[in-house]
């Protein structure tokens, strides 16, 4: 065992000891002096230079010079050491290992889970017999395949089993995983051997993304092999809807990663296992974007598609799957003016998810149950609420479950609605608000949480206070005592508020569907919402909530977590509300009882609605269908690997070290390269510098009683 | 015996107390301070401690080339056949004249008591002793030259320590020169006290007071020393500076001592050798001794040797 020190130069500060000797001569020469009668005798005395032979006031000088010593050491942190493990023989010097093997979709390319695996292994040869190892794997999460322990032939079992996946990696999820083990670990010396080819995209640090203090990230980097790279990374489906019938043109991207001359690859589009197209096609830039032809959406089953890339001179990456349903588009009714501006219906035929089939009408009279049946929104666009008959419809369309969005413009004339309006809305819209025509109001109050807000929250999602209004209707909310609904959960609530505290957009749970108030113009007259870039994105999210959508993707992501409620729903197999049949069978009376999920090997797994989130392990299509229904008749789900995989660009292994290994830590690239004991964690155990600040306290309260006391007596003198 | 056990237990053999420095130097009075010195030692004295030309008759001496032949006392002479004249008890014709020292090394004390208190305390003992045998009383304080000057009288008490009361010790000194001017400006002979620290060579000092002993004049020196300034008792390394100069030394008195505390041994060995070859009475005044008790001993052992040398100048 021997002396460290984490930050050594600050012994540098023991120079300083010379300070209290030089002030305690110099003091001693010219402070003070004594009066005496004559020195004509002194003077006659051999002359004896005493201020720099003698030291009278030792322990004053030793006290002093201890603190200026003692402060030295505090601030250069002196930790214990283990030299070895034979020299010891303390369990604590020996060290925790925790081999990170990094098994994302990556690491399926070239020959890098090879050389992952066999970095692991010249780790594995590498420990001593008292080192302890455990071996996580992670992709998007990290997972403890093997605790620790001192077998390592256990460890090497483990990988000889262990393939690399098809999610995308989050290093995250690693160092979040060996940080557990290292927490419970009772060893100082902690290292943590980090194998990854060290995509950049897996590298999105948290705050929990930290090892704890004194341990050391040891990265392995295999994906310094220079493959170059041909994958489709995304498609985009665009749909229309002509004469009625409901078209999809998909946008293929193809990204292209590598050296070498363009290339050239054969793309083909397969529907339900037939070949819809096939074309050959150059790919010469870094992303291609290429529009297939569109292909006709018809009937409630789901489409499965395949869109396959494959290069000519390369090797065939996985087809990118998709599902696509007429079930999933989202039809709204809008009802505007012949003259209203075009924002809002703009807005709304952008493609995105869910695809969005608009119908528009002028007009509220006429509406009738069959009208209605068909939309899952009705958004009433700065005209009055229907009255009578029309009115008494859309209520119970409402009621049944379909959305209600009114936009409570200029021309919505809410004091003229009927008192019946009331008992489903969130309130009723008063007289209109004028602010300063410069600066207007802001959007403040925002339920952060609330689903139509959420992509805002994040610094990429767009300000929602950006944007000025300069006319707004008061809107007193319903208050739900006066309504019997004691006993529901915010029935009707704002989710967000101008700066002023008026309410800019309030909801009403009405029934099984929603009622939800905007309470300015959706148009340049009362504001310049619709000039702003989160106009498209905060229409699509109020349609989407208004219409009790849940975001309905043609794909998924292998390793994406997903909610079983969530593909239940899909599937058609939950209910809106609590069965006799689901209760019977034991579950939670929302489910059809016995859904299960048929993978692409066609392993079947049971599904219910509150059975946690499912993570999906590899690509391909998922059915998901009642347990005693015939194959190939449930929904269908598709399932890609992480498309963010494609992303070959590569971080410095350095980066992650520095941001995930505490301060103070020693770094290294080579694992096992010195077997030193982390600094950090020593000092943390032994907390040797607030001792040494105490005793110093104690030298000060010291050294001021002997320095008074001496003074008072030289006084005396 | 320390001040405080003289004090309080008194000195031995006489049965007298006497007077601890420090508590005179309590006594804002300095008349009182005065009386309470020399009433005390007076009662054991009980002849006066200045002889001189007085009409009390004192002895009978040979007869010396220079005598005035006026005092012959013949009728010895018709009994014995030989010549002798009469000497008197001094009273009231003597000048008394105190030389207090008030050079800054005076104002050295390491205890409280300064040598200056000391010495003043001494001079107006010695003034009030003085006036209270008749003698004319006066003073002359100096440091490097003579500062005040108060003639001798016999009204001249109050004066002589009101002058002792306003002095300061706040010049450097130079006694020998200081002493060479009273020399000069002395008109008659009398007794002449020095109260000083002596911080000079005893020929510096002697000769002058040679000097005035041949002036017939009747010397006597104090010399008021601290006992620090004698033992140098400190024990750290320190910083010393001179009263006089401001000269400042650092110094190891714990390697100095021996050697200081010899040099201090012979100086005040060669003053007094060199004082008592001009026939100087010669007082070491320690400031940590009672003051009644070092007078009582001064005057009776300057009796002493008065009587000792008569008979012994008789025989």
């Amino acid at each position: 065992m021997g002396l460290a020190f984490l930050t050594p130069l600050f012994l540098g500060g023991l120079l300083a000891v010379a300070i209290p000797v030089i002030v305690h001569l110099i003091r001693r020469h010219r402070g003070m002096p004594f009066h005496f009668p004559s020195l004509m005798f002194l003077r006659r005395l051999p002359v004896r230079d005493v201020r720099r032979r003698q030291i009278r006031d030792w322990p004053l000088l030793l006290l002093r010079a201890s603190v200026v010593v003692l402060l030295a050491l505090a601030f250069a942190r002196p930790v214990l050491q283990f030299g070895g493990a034979e020299e010891e023989g303390v369990e604590e010097a020996f060290r925790e290992v925790v081999i990170v093997l990094d098994r994302s979709w990556s690491m399926m390319r070239g020959e890098r889970w090879e050389r992952a695996r066999s970095s692991a292994d010249s780790v594995l040869s590498e420990l001593q017999a008292p080192d302890r190892v455990s071996l996580v794997l992670f992709d998007r999460s990290g997972m403890l395949a093997v605790e620790p322990t001192l077998d390592l032939a256990r460890v090497r079992a483990v990988l000889d089993t262990t393939r690399a996946g098809w999610s995308g990696a989050r290093f995250g999820s690693g160092l979040q995983a060996a940080a557990t083990v290292l927490d419970a670990s009772d060893r100082s010396r902690q290292e943590v051997v980090f194998i990854s080819d060290f995509q950049r995209s897996g590298w999105d640090q948290g705050p929990r993304d930290r090892l704890p203090p004194g341990a050391r990230l040891l990265p392995i980097d295999v994906g310094n092999d220079g493959l170059g790279m041909i994958v489709v990374s995304d498609v985009i489906f665009e749909h229309s809807f002509p004469e009625g019938r409901h078209l999809v043109t998909p946008t293929v991207r193809i990204v292209r990663q590598g050296p070498g001359p363009p290339a050239r690859g054969e793309l083909t589009l397969e529907l339900d296992g037939a070949l819809a197209e096939s074309r050959t096609t150059e790919i010469s830039q870094v992303i291609t974007s290429i529009a297939l032809e569109p292909f006709l959406l018809s009937g409630p089953d789901p489409v499965r598609g395949e869109i396959r890339l494959v290069p000519e001179e390369a090797e065939a990456e996985e087809p990118f799957r998709f599902s696509l349903s007429a079930r999933e588009i989202l039809s709204v009714l809008l009802i505007e003016g012949p003259d209203a501006p075009p924002y809002l219906r703009q807005a709304l035929r952008l493609a995105g998810t869910p695809p969005i089939r608009v119908e528009n009408r002028t007009s509220t009279q006429g509406l009738t149950p069959e009208s209605l049946e068909e939309f899952d929104l009705v958004l009433l666009h700065d005209l009055p609420l229907p009255s009578g008959a029309a009115g008494a419809q859309l209520r119970d369309h409402v009621d049944s479950g379909g959305g209600l969005l009114v936009v409570a413009g200029p021309g919505s004339a809410p004091a003229e609605w009927e008192s019946a309006w009331d008992a489903i809305l969130p309130g009723r819209p008063g007289e209109p608000v004028t602010r300063d025509p410069v600066r207007g109001g802001s959007l403040t109050g925002l339920e952060q949480d609330h689903p139509i807000f959420v992509a805002f929250s994040g610094p990429e999602g767009g300000s929602l206070g950006g944007p000025r209004f300069f006319r707004y209707r008061t809107l007193p909310l319903a208050d739900p005592s006066s309504l019997g609904m004691e006993g529901d959960l915010e029935p009707v609530r704002a989710l967000a508020r101008f700066d002023d505290g008026t309410p800019a957009l309030a909801e009403r749970a009405a029934g099984s569907g929603r009622v939800l108030i905007w309470t300015s113009a959706l148009d340049t007259g009362w504001s310049d919402l619709p000039l702003r870039p989160v106009f498209v994105p905060l229409v699509r999210e109020m349609v989407r909530y208004a219409a009790h959508r849940r975001e309905a993707s043609p794909f998924v992501t292998v390793g994406q977590p997903l909610d079983a409620r969530f593909l239940l729903e899909r599937a058609g197999l939950l209910r809106d509300r609590p069965t006799e049949e689901g209760e019977a069978a034991g579950g939670e009376g929302w489910t059809l009882p016995a859904a299960v999920m048929i993978g692409p090997g066609g392993r079947s797994a049971g599904l219910r609605a509150g059975g946690g989130p499912i993570d999906l392990r590899e690509p391909g299509f998922y059915e998901i269908q009642r347990e005693s229904a015939a194959p190939g008749t449930g929904w269908t789900l598709a399932a890609n690997p992480d498309l963010g995989e494609v992303d070959p660009t590569r971080m410095d292994p350095q980066e992650l070290v520095l941001a995930a290994q505490g301060e103070g830590t020693a770094t290294s690239t080579e694992p096992g390269a010195d077997r030193e004991v982390s600094l950090l964690e020593s000092e943390r155990r032994q907390g040797a510098w607030r001792f040494i600040l105490l005793a110093v306290l104690l030298l000060l309260l010291g050294e001021a009683v002997v320095s008074n006391r001496r003074k008072r007596l030289a006084q005396q003198g | 015996m320390t001040p405080a056990n003289a004090r309080a237990g008194g000195r031995p053999g006489t049965g007298a107390n006497f007077l601890d420095p420090r508590v005179l130097q309590r006594i804002g009075n300095l008349e009182l301070v005065a009386r309470s010195v020399v009433e005390g030692f007076l009662q054991g004295l009980h002849r006066s401690p200045f002889v001189g030309q007085s009409l009390d008759f004192a002895e009978h001496r040979p007869y010396a080339l220079g005598d005035d032949p006026r005092r012959v006392d013949w009728r010895v002479y018709a009994r014995t056949g030989r010549y002798y004249v009469k000497e008197f008890e001094a009273e009231t014709n003597t000048n008394f004249t105190v030389l207090l020292d008030v050079s800054r090394s005076m104002s050295f004390g390491r205890e409280g008591l300064s040598k200056f208190d000391y010495a003043r305390f001494l001079a107006a003992s010695l003034a009030f002793l003085a006036r209270r045998q008749g003698d004319r009383v006066g003073i002359v304080t100096v440091d490097d030259e003579i500062r005040e000057v108060v003639p001798c009288s016999a009204r001249h008490l109050e004066r002589v320590l009101l002058t002792i009361d306003r002095a300061r010790p706040e010049n450097p000194g130079e006694l020998a020169q200081a002493l060479r001017d009273v020399t000069a400006r002395q008109e008659r002979k009398g007794i002449i006290a020095l109260v000083s620290d002596l911080y000079l060579e005893p020929d510096e000092l002697s000769q002058p007071l040679k000097v005035l002993g041949q002036a017939g004049n009747d010397v006597l020196v104090f010399h008021v020393l601290d006992p620090a300034e004698r033992e140098l008792p400190y024990e750290d390394a320190l910083t010393l500076e001179d009263l006089e100069t401001g000269e400042v030394l650092p110094v190891d008195p714990g390697e100095l001592r021996a050697e200081y505390q010899e040099l201090i041994r012979s100086h005040i060995a060669g003053v007094a050798s060199a004082l008592a070859k001009g026939r100087v009475d010669y007082l070491l005044a320690d400031t940590s001794e009672a003051l009644d008790q070092m007078l009582f001993s001064f005057l009776s052992a300057r009796q002493d040797r008065k009587r000792r040398g008569r008979w012994a100048s008789r025989s």
